[in-house]
C-alpha cells in the first residue's frame, strides 16, 4: 500500500475549499486507500497557520481530525536527527527540508504537496512529489478541476 | 500518549458484535475495538466542524495567498524548533 506523506498545504487547502482534490486526499486516507504520513512539524505549521488566520477553535478540531486519520504515522522530531545536514544543498528553503526528510526517515513513497516550487527542485531526484490531483489519479479516484491540482 | 481509563456500559447486543469482530481478527481486543471507534467519532466531528466553519466563510482565500501564509509560518516554525 502506497505510503504517502502528506504536505501541510493539503490541510489548508481542505479547511478554505470546497470539494478540492486535497478534500478528497483526505478522504481516501479516511477510508484506508492508502497509509498517511506527517510529522510533528505538520501540526506545529497548521496551528500557527490557522492562529493566524482563523480561530483557535479551528487549529483545535483540525489538530483533532489529523490526529485520529486511521492508519496515521507520524514522524517525531528524533527521526529526524539522523538526517540532519543532508539534503540542504537540493531545497532553496531550508525550512521545507524537516518534510522532505520526515518523508525520508518514515520511508514514503508519495510527498502529497500544493506547492509546485518545491517539486521543481533538485530533492525530486530522491522524493516522488505527487499533487492531491495526481495522487487520486494513482489510486483510480475521481478528480476536481482545480488550478495546479489542489 | 498517556491514556485514562474509563468505564463504559454497552447493551449485550453492542458487546456480542464487538466480540465477534475481535474472533474474526479485525480488532486485538475489545479495548482495540472501542478506542478506533471512539476515534472515528473524534475525526467525523471534527470534520464536520471544520466543514462548516468552511462553509460560513464567503469565499476562499486566493492560492498564492495561501501559500505564502503557509510559507511564513513554515518559516517560523523551522525558526522556532531548529534556530
Amino acid at each position: 500500500m502506497i505510503r504517502a506523506y502528506l504536505d501541510t498545504g493539503v490541510f489548508l487547502v481542505f479547511l478554505d475549499r470546497d470539494d478540492s482534490n486535497s478534500e478528497r486526499v483526505l478522504d481516501a486516507a479516511a477510508d484506508g486507500l492508502f497509509l498517511p504520513v506527517v510529522s510533528f512539524h505538520t501540526f506545529q505549521e497548521a496551528t500557527h497557520n490557522l492562529l493566524a488566520r482563523r480561530t483557535k477553535e479551528e487549529a483545535s478540531w483540525l489538530r483533532y481530525f489529523v490526529w485520529t486519520l486511521p492508519g496515521l504515522e507520524v514522524v517525531t522530531a528524533d527521526r529526524l536527527e539522523s538526517l540532519r545536514g543532508e539534503y540542504g544543498d537540493r531545497v532553496a528553503d531550508p525550512s521545507d527540508l524537516p518534510h522532505v526528510r520526515a518523508y525520508l526517515a518514515a520511508e514514503c513513497d508519495r510527498f502529497v504537496t500544493v506547492n509546485r516550487r518545491l517539486t521543481r527542485m533538485a530533492i525530486r531526484e530522491v522524493v516522488v512529489f505527487r499533487s492531491p490531483r495526481e495522487l487520486l489519479e494513482e489510486l483510480g479516484l475521481p478528480v476536481v478541476e482545480t488550478p495546479q491540482g489542489i | 500518549m498517556a491514556s485514562h481509563v474509563t468505564h463504559v456500559r454497552l447493551a449485550r447486543e453492542d458487546l456480542a458484535f464487538i466480540d465477534d469482530a475481535v474472533e474474526s481478527g479485525r480488532f486485538l481486543d475489545r479495548t482495540d475495538f472501542i478506542r478506533s471507534a471512539v476515534r472515528l467519532q473524534i475525526h467525523d466531528l471534527a470534520k464536520e466542524r471544520l466543514r462548516d466553519a468552511r462553509s460560513r466563510r464567503r469565499r476562499p482565500t486566493p492560492f498564492p495567498e495561501l501559500l505564502a501564509s503557509l510559507r511564513a509560518s513554515r518559516k517560523a516554525v523551522h525558526r522556532e524548533i531548529w534556530g
